[in-house]
């Protein structure tokens, strides 16, 4: 049995994968609910947020450009993606925008391989973020902890655009019934633009937090981009909360049962998962009827 | 203000409507009539830009709309209260209406919608999803007036309703438009629809098939029964 101190020790660091997961899923939660767009480049968009920071950390050293040049990169990479492809494809099937989207993830991934390689880089951890701060029962490295307020900041900031201003109130509209926003003279193909930039920001900044901890390879995306799906599925499609306490029942599950043994961590986020279904088919938060 | 000309609309393949025209001047009230199916949410939702018609043209207020987007013609001034009514149901009854107001320059001050639907008013907090049907309808019509449009089109506003609430909304819509907007309303409550018209538009199988005031339209209990159906002419005379 591993003790007391391990386990909070894991615990902690599902609460910090979490706030990240949260993150990535909430971008992809607004864009599924708001363009009914499944974004298979979503992971993607991650790996290239966590080459930006690779690249300006290692020129640099400034966090703080990392995170601002992250999500520029991503808003350029969004808006022209979104221009030239994605909007043609939101009223087709899902299989259609699964095929162009992975399409597109694999176009992403090829590019940056070609240009950085396949070999794993290494980002350092930001200067502020060495160390280790003593819990009493257990040592934890300090950047994780940082990461739970950096990851949690943004979410916050992203609650608030969600829920406290125009735009928020034209994104939730949207997800409900776009074709109603149109008859109230809002431009929806604008607010889709919007929506889908934002969603890609969201992947890419987690990908600069993520960068130091990780070994920051061209298919890194791939494993989040599951993870992130998993969480949309339980929390409901479309749901900002629910990819909140999604993104942190699974992080606690994959970092709690790798405790006991990794192999399973896995399975246990895809059987809790399968539970909820059952129970609960909408998921956790996800809004009556929307399929 | 409304010149509908010979519009060809689609679903998919079928053909739905076919070289539909109406005329619809400032200030007047037109009821669009006709049976289930006959097109009428059709013609609304095409005069709206929902739907492009594949052939014909619309103009409001001098201007070409038929392919305009829908929110470009909504922020002319022509707001379409659509059949399903379509609250948002995640957002509250002011949120609803915050919404709608967003895009016009003048829109009327949410305090002057409340005190013409007081009951809006008690209701301001609660989720759409948690309005009931009248309530709704109801958010459904302030949500066009506080865009104080030009021409509002209203898709069967009695329908589903108590007949108390029926004659709530009758005699708010009936002061609506003596205050001045243009409205083009559809109706299978053709009593309700024909107190409020000066004149009136009937469709049939994607057709029209008459146009004339209610007046004649009662000198015509033929046209009735065979475009409306039986239950409706009883109840219209
Ligand atoms: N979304 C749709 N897809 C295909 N056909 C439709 C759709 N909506 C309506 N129709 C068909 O178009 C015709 C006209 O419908 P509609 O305009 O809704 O009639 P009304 O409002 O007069 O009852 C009907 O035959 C109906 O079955
Ligand atoms: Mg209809």
């Amino acid at each position: 049995m591993p003790s007391l101190g391990q386990f909070l020790s894991q615990a902690f660091n599902g609460f910090a994968f979490g706030t990240l997961l949260a993150l990535i899923s909430s971008g992809l939660t607004i864009i599924f609910g708001t363009l009914g767009l499944v974004n298979f480049a979503h992971g993607a968009m991650f790996m290239v947020g966590a080459f930006t920071a690779f690249v300006v950390l290692s020129q640099w050293h400034s966090f703080i450009a990392a995170l601002f040049l992250g999500a520029a990169v991503l808003l350029v990479l969004a808006v022209g993606l979104e221009r030239g492809v994605i909007r043609f494809y939101y009223n087709r099937p899902p299989e259609d925008q699964l095929l162009v989207t992975f399409g597109l993830s694999v176009m992403l991934v090829e590019a940056v391989r070609a240009l950085f390689g396949s070999l794993s880089q290494r980002v350092p951890i930001p200067q502020w973020g060495e160390g280790i701060v003593n819990f009493g029962l257990f040592y934890y490295p300090l950047y994780r902890v940082e990461i739970i307020g950096i990851a949690g900041a943004l979410l916050l900031g992203l609650y608030s655009v969600l829920y406290h201003t125009s735009l928020g109130l034209v994104v939730r509209a949207g997800i409900e019934d776009p074709t109603m926003v149109g008859l109230l003279g809002i431009p929806v193909r604008r607010m889709f633009l919007i929506v889908f930039a934002v969603g890609a920001m969201a992947a890419g900044v987690a990908g600069v937090i993520y960068a130091p901890l990780a070994a920051v390879i061209p298919d890194m995306g791939t494993p989040f981009l599951v993870e992130a799906f998993v969480v949309v599925v339980i929390g409901g499609l479309g749901s900002f909360g629910g990819a909140v306490v999604g993104g942190l029942i699974v992080g606690e599950l994959l970092s709690l049962t790798s405790l006991f043994d990794p192999a399973y961590s896995q399975a246990a986020i895809y059987a809790v998962m399968t539970l909820i279904l059952v129970v609960r088919p909408r998921g956790l938060f996800g809004a009556e009827g929307r399929a | 203000m409304l010149e509908v000309d010979r519009i060809n609309s689609f679903y998919g393949d079928s053909h739905v409507l076919f070289d539909v025209s109406m005329k619809v001047r400032a200030h007047e009230v037109v009821a669009l009539l006709g049976r289930n199916g006959a097109g009428k949410t059709t013609t609304l939702k095409t005069i709206a830009g929902v739907i492009r018609p594949r052939s014909g043209t619309i103009h409001f207020a001098g201007e070409p709309i038929h392919r305009l987007a829908s929110h470009a013609i909504a922020r002319l001034g022509l707001q379409l209260v659509p059949e399903e009514r379509r609250i948002f149901a995640t957002l509250t009854a002011e949120e609803n209406l915050r919404l709608a107001a967003l895009t016009v320059p003048d829109p009327w001050p949410v305090e002057r919608i409340f005190d013409t639907f007081p009951r809006l008013a008690e209701r301001r907090r609660a989720r759409g999803g948690h309005l009931s049907g009248g309530e709704q309808q109801m958010l459904a019509i302030a949500r066009a007036l506080i865009r104080s449009p030009k021409l509002i089109l209203l898709d069967e506003p009695f329908e589903g309703l108590a007949p108390v609430i029926v004659e709530d909304l009758l005699s708010l819509c009936q002061r609506l438009a003596e205050a001045g907007p243009t409205i083009v309303i559809v109706e299978q409550n053709v009593r309700a629809a024909l107190s409020l018209a000066q004149r009136v538009y009937i469709l049939n199988n994607g057709h029209n098939v008459f146009e004339g005031t209610p007046r004649s339209l009662h000198d015509n209990p033929e046209v009735m029964s065979r475009y409306i159906g039986v239950g409706a002419e009883e109840e219209a005379i």
